[in-house]
């Protein structure tokens, strides 16, 4: 090798050795961080789904040890799991009555609204502001307001102009539903309207005029050219709401707070699994561990991980194509 | 040629009305969202009497009623909800540990901006370190990396409460606020992916530059790219900042006696269900929590509202 290729090699791998000392120096502590509490809790997670918690009265000790021992059977926790799904299968009914309204109410007023402000008509600046409010205050603020609303104003007005007594629209058990509902889709109106509204303007404007000189309406345009044009950042959006689906908790702690029954009473399946986690504090309560938790855990991730790969894998198939 | 000319007619008057039925449906969601705000904070400067007894629940605050709470007695009141010792017990490796916090006024801001100000800064500059590592030195450990966030972006795990929470026991961090600093010390989820576009179209010659100029690679990032990317870092600082602000469902489980803000708030709504607190002062409360992210809102809007896209992502 030529003395001048053996400089020229041994400064890049001068620099090279820089450039991973420096990469390595920098991403060291976050992978770890990445390793331990992504890696570690998901292992640690499997771990405990194979685990027995009981508390030794004598010795006020929490004892673990691995099912399959002391007389428990190997999938004893997963059992339990089944078991406590079994008693209170209504969180699924709640899970999917949410999901549903967002995705066939809530993110479809979102994309007329982004159209309107994409479309730039009147006021479509200072819509865009005020839709973006319920992000910024908190959604517990907006919860407290929605529940002395629907609860005094709604009583009083009830009352005074209809001549009827009425109880609010959160306690009365016939409108409860209704109302939480109705809560969600109103708040989350303005859920995705950046995403949506950023991705709108990115579709041609060159043809959005050739349809406009060919003729096209303000709904062919929509259906035609406007949503093709934001198909890939909704069909993101679908996946993550698939992904997400067990972790909606339908707003439920900020409304009723943790306490309450009506929360248990309504819970989707990720408000269950938090205030069973809750509960469990001191890691056992009415017989639900932690070790039955994680085990409850492992078999919702096993049914909605492959859900949204299928899910994925059908949006591309069979969605719009930009082509 | 008439027939075309009154199909446009036509058409022009059915894009009218749909854009009309879209204005009123905005102005009359504008006005639930204002009117809501504006609800709580009259509310907040009435008095028990005026509310549930005169039924005032519209109207403006009754000078003679709410005499009191005109002079701001609902937002003294809340200082009272300060004052509170919270007793989180759980098992610790086996043994029962028992935790206590003597939550004040002090405590509770202390807690508040430190929980707010630490982990936002660490959601928006560790991101955005990581991306611009992977980025400028394209090694196999960059891909690698790249491809487990995207992969895990899609793959929903369920349930790991009980092991993340199990996890800081044994460290003996749980019910820290240095826990919750060292769980968002990462560079996971979607800003990642903000950054990484962001760098990705940016031209390398700022940095080749600067080597030939003699720089080191940390004086580099620390010097050029970060500061490039000061706009995009502070919008998501700012987000997060909204986001941890409002945050309490974390605190309930994972560090209940380091209360903050939006915590004490919720506590005192706990409260009012026993009927302790008024509609008053819970107003006051919500005020108090909403107030600093409105001004926030106000002052920075156009950096909050600044388009954030995830670039052409196929993965």
């Amino acid at each position: 090798m030529s003395q001048t290729k053996k400089i020229n090699k041994n400064g890049m791998n001068a620099r090279r050795r820089g450039h991973i000392i420096f990469y390595a120096a920098l991403m060291i502590l976050p992978c770890i961080q990445f390793a331990i509490f992504y890696f570690g809790v998901n292992i640690s997670s499997i771990l405990r789904a194979f685990q027995i918690y009981e508390i030794n009265y004598s010795t006020g000790i929490l004892e673990k040890f691995f099912t399959g021992t002391r007389g428990y059977s190997f999938f004893y926790n997963f059992k339990m799991a089944i078991d406590l799904f079994s008693n209170n299968v209504y969180v699924l009914k709640n899970t999917f009555l949410i999901y549903f309204i967002g995705l066939f109410v809530s993110q479809p007023i979102c994309i007329i609204l982004s159209y309107y402000i994409f479309k730039k008509k009147p006021l479509s600046g200072f819509f865009k502001v005020m839709l973006y409010l319920p992000h910024v205050i908190s959604g517990l603020v907006f919860s407290l307001l929605f529940k002395y609303i629907t609860e005094n104003v709604y009583m009083v007005v009830a009352k005074d102009i209809f001549g009827a007594t009425v109880q609010g629209i959160l306690v009365d058990p016939n409108t409860r539903l209704g109302g939480v509902l109705f809560f969600n889709v109103w708040l989350g109106l303005s859920g995705s309207l950046l995403l949506f509204s950023g991705a709108m303007s990115s579709v041609d404007e060159s043809v959005l005029e050739s349809a406009q000189l060919d003729g096209a309406n303000i709904i062919q345009e929509f259906f035609y050219i406007v949503l093709p044009g934001i198909w890939h950042t909704y069909k993101q959006l679908l996946i993550l709401g698939v992904a997400g689906i067990f972790g909606n908790q339908m707003s439920l702690m900020s409304l009723f707070g943790i306490h309450s029954d009506i929360t248990k009473e309504m819970a989707t399946i990720g408000m269950f699994f938090y205030l069973k986690t809750y509960y469990a504090g001191t890691q056992i309560v009415d017989g639900v561990s932690y070790g039955i938790l994680s085990a409850f855990g492992l078999m919702m991730t096993a049914i909605i991980a492959p859900a949204t790969l299928l899910i994925r894998r059908l949006l591309d198939k069979y969605g719009w194509s930009t082509k | 040629m008439a027939h075309k000319k009154q199909k446009m007619k036509a058409k022009g008057l059915a894009d009218k009305i749909f854009f009309i039925v879209l204005f009123t449906f905005l102005v009359l969601y504008v006005i639930s969202i204002l009117g809501t705000l504006f609800w709580g904070l009259l509310s907040s400067f009435k008095s028990v009497a005026d509310i549930e007894i005169k039924k005032n629940v519209l109207g403006l605050p009754n000078p003679v009623l709410s005499a009191e709470e005109l002079r701001f007695s609902n937002y003294a009141k809340l200082l009272d909800a300060f004052g509170f010792t919270v007793v989180n017990p759980f098992y610790q490796n086996g043994v029962m540990v028992t935790h206590y916090q003597e939550v004040t006024l002090g405590v509770t801001l202390v807690n508040t901006l430190m929980f707010t100000v630490i982990t936002s800064i660490e959601n928006a500059v560790l991101p955005c370190m990581a991306a611009y590592l992977c980025v400028r030195y394209p090694f196999k450990v960059s891909g690698f990396i790249y491809s487990t966030l995207l992969v895990l972006m899609v793959i929903p795990i369920v349930g790991t409460y009980p092991a993340e929470i199990e996890m800081l026991r044994s460290l003996g961090i749980y019910d820290t606020m240095i826990a919750y600093f060292i769980q968002n010390f990462n560079f996971t989820g979607m800003y990642f992916f903000i950054f990484y576009a962001y760098f990705e179209g940016l031209s390398t010659t700022y940095y080749e530059a600067a080597e030939i100029d003699g720089a080191s690679q940390l004086m580099i990032m620390l010097k050029i790219a970060l500061p490039l990317a000061f706009k995009l870092i502070m919008t998501i600082w700012l987000l997060r900042f909204i986001g941890h602000w409002n945050e309490y469902g974390t605190i309930l489980l994972y560090m209940p006696t380091q209360v903050t803000l939006a915590f004490v708030i919720y506590r005192t709504f706990i409260s009012t269900m026993n009927g302790e607190h008024s509609v008053g002062e819970v107003t006051a409360g919500c005020t108090v929590l909403a107030f600093p992210l409105v001004i926030i809102f106000i002052c920075f809007r156009e950096q909050l509202m600044g388009n954030l896209t995830l670039g052409g992502e196929k993965g």
